[in-house]
């Protein structure tokens, strides 16, 4: 079943020039796709026109085939969950718990069931310890982690990361990367995430590149980001680790592209012991 | 600017922390009014007591409360002289032209300041003892028989606790742009009162547009979290009132009592 469906959407903010043109994008249920792309590709557009914060001129969206339209965007609303760029904007509590409580609320969910809900959703994020915890006093990452448990206390079937990860440190960022992964394997959500790191991306199944409005490319994460001269026309860069493998090629050590900074130390090893 | 004492929740459990918000609120408007209708110095003494054993109850340093009231010392200093000098009375100690300085006015100086000090110590009691969510669902549930007149009371708490959580991330902006504008040479703390003034309007501008931005983007979220969503919302914390908030509540009682009792015979002889 296909959780999200883009059907040829177009959108474009008062000013100027289309920031979204005629995409078609699937992503089916389970799947964890990245959309890559520079700013201004359109990227973040796609993210807001999933649940009725924006709405597309042209093209339809569907979410698990039901259509999005007026009437029914709040009942979609409560299956699509965006976790969004600042850290600092999405909280409306002082205070954890009580954040990750608003949606619930919103929605009308009883309290026992609530807390429940919150209980897992911190556990999912490993916050446990900061129930109680002023949201002023923690890191970027902390608070990013929160507001993922205030939206997987929803409980989305499709969490979308709007460039989530890019206000943070390096550590928030992994700390971001490992929450996404274990809200798939707990609550088996849908991902879209959305990214300028490539580095992010290859933990994804597919991985989208949005130009200028369009999906350029699309495949696997690892297929994609190995082309230095493609990514290199939507002014994207190779992920790190490739780019140092190659360059450890060009002087002569025989190392395959690595991907990760594990793969990279076992390439090196690998080519000194032969 | 970065430090923003007054109004901030400090975390201990204590007494006063277990209270219902709504008895503590109720306690500062009763006691609030029995200061500014008190007359005689035995009523602020009462006041000034009750508050001390409240304070000792609730576990916080007491240098918390000295920055607060450091924080209107100004205000209170100059209120203060103003009542000195201008304070019409009989016994004259000191006069010049149609400045006077009366037994009155001394007495009466000394009974502003007092007011005024007391005023902030409650407040602050209330602030730093109780979370901006659990006031304002203390406010919330006092305020809910204004929705039977369409009232919306929740809207209304929202945008307050909001305004609560952005102070600490407004002081810090704040605080950077300050600095990223003396990075580039504005003098924000010198020259007289005008000129800092208006070195201050570029800070207030960038500031404004930043909270802009924070608004739409927390907008955006909340709606994404289904603000609006449903017309039956649930809440989360639950007030409960328990055998502590009855104590309080006597002791509430109390004051008023004898604000009243001070009033009907002032010459009460203690």
């Amino acid at each position: 079943m296909k959780a999200l469906e883009y059907k040829n959407v177009s959108f474009g903010y008062r000013d100027d020039s289309l920031a979204v043109k005629c995409v078609n994008l699937s992503v089916e249920e389970g799947e964890f796709v990245a959309v890559l792309g520079q700013n201004g590709s359109g990227k973040s557009t796609l993210a807001r026109l999933s649940n009725g914060l924006l709405w597309a001129d042209e093209g339809s969206v569907y979410v698990f085939d039901r259509l999005l339209t007026q009437k029914n965007e709040r009942e979609i609303r409560r299956d699509v969950g965006i976790v969004f760029q600042n850290p600092d904007s999405q909280a409306v509590a002082s205070i954890v718990e009580d954040d990750i409580a608003f949606g619930p609320e919103n929605v009308g969910i009883p309290r026992e069931e609530m807390r429940e809900r919150i209980d897992r959703a911190l556990k999912a994020v490993d916050m446990e310890k900061y129930r109680g915890a002023m949201l002023s006093r923690l890191s970027g990452g902390q608070k990013q982690r929160v507001a993922v448990a205030g939206i997987l206390a929803l409980r989305p079937r499709i969490m979308i990361f709007d460039e989530s990860t890019a206000m943070l440190d390096p550590r928030g960022r992994r700390e971001i990367m490992d929450v996404i992964l274990k809200s798939r394997e707990e609550f088996g959500v849908t991902v879209l995430m959305i990214t300028h790191f490539m580095e992010e991306a290859l933990l994804a199944d597919r991985a989208v590149i949005m130009h200028e409005g369009k999906i350029a490319a699309e495949g696997k994460p690892r297929e994609i980001l190995k082309d230095a001269d493609e990514l290199q026309k939507y002014r994207l860069a190779l992920p790190k680790t490739v780019e140092i493998s190659r360059k450890l090629r060009a002087g002569g050590l025989n190392v395959g592209d690595a991907f990760t900074a594990e793969e990279l130390t076992g390439e090196i090893l690998r080519a000194y012991r032969s | 600017m970065k430090d923003v004492s007054f109004g901030q929740y400090y975390p201990v459990k204590s007494f006063v922390h277990s209270l219902d918000p709504r008895v503590k609120i109720l306690f500062l408007i009763v006691f609030i009014t029995v200061i500014f209708v008190a007359k005689e110095f035995l009523a602020l003494g009462i006041c000034a007591a009750v508050l001390l054993i409240a304070t000792l109850f609730s576990r916080i340093p007491l240098t918390k409360f000295l920055r607060a009231v450091r924080g209107i010392l100004f205000l209170v200093l100059f209120t203060a002289t103003l009542n000195l000098i201008f304070y019409p009375g009989e016994t004259v100690y000191w006069s010049w032209k149609f400045l006077q300085i009366t037994k009155e006015g001394i007495l009466f100086s000394a009974f502003l300041v007092i007011r005024l000090v007391l005023l902030v110590l409650c407040s602050s009691l209330l602030t730093y003892t109780t979370t901006p969510v659990a006031l304002t669902d203390g406010i919330e549930s006092i305020l809910t028989p204004l929705t039977w007149i369409r009232f919306p009371v929740h809207a209304l708490t929202l945008v307050m606790s909001i305004a609560l959580r952005f102070i600490p991330k407004l002081s810090e902006d704040a605080g950077t742009i300050m600095n990223a504008q003396r990075a580039r040479g504005a003098k924000l703390d010198e020259g007289g009162p005008v000129s800092r003034i208006k070195a201050f309007v570029p800070v207030l501008i960038a500031l404004l547009i930043s909270s802009f931005r924070l608004a739409e983007e927390l907008g955006d979220a909340m709606e994404a979290r289904c603000y609006g969503c449903s017309k039956k919302r649930t809440k989360y914390k639950k007030l409960k009132i328990g055998w502590r908030d009855i104590l309080a509540f006597l002791v509430i009682a109390g004051l008023i009592a004898s604000a009243v009792l001070l009033r009907v015979f002032p010459q009460f002889p203690f």
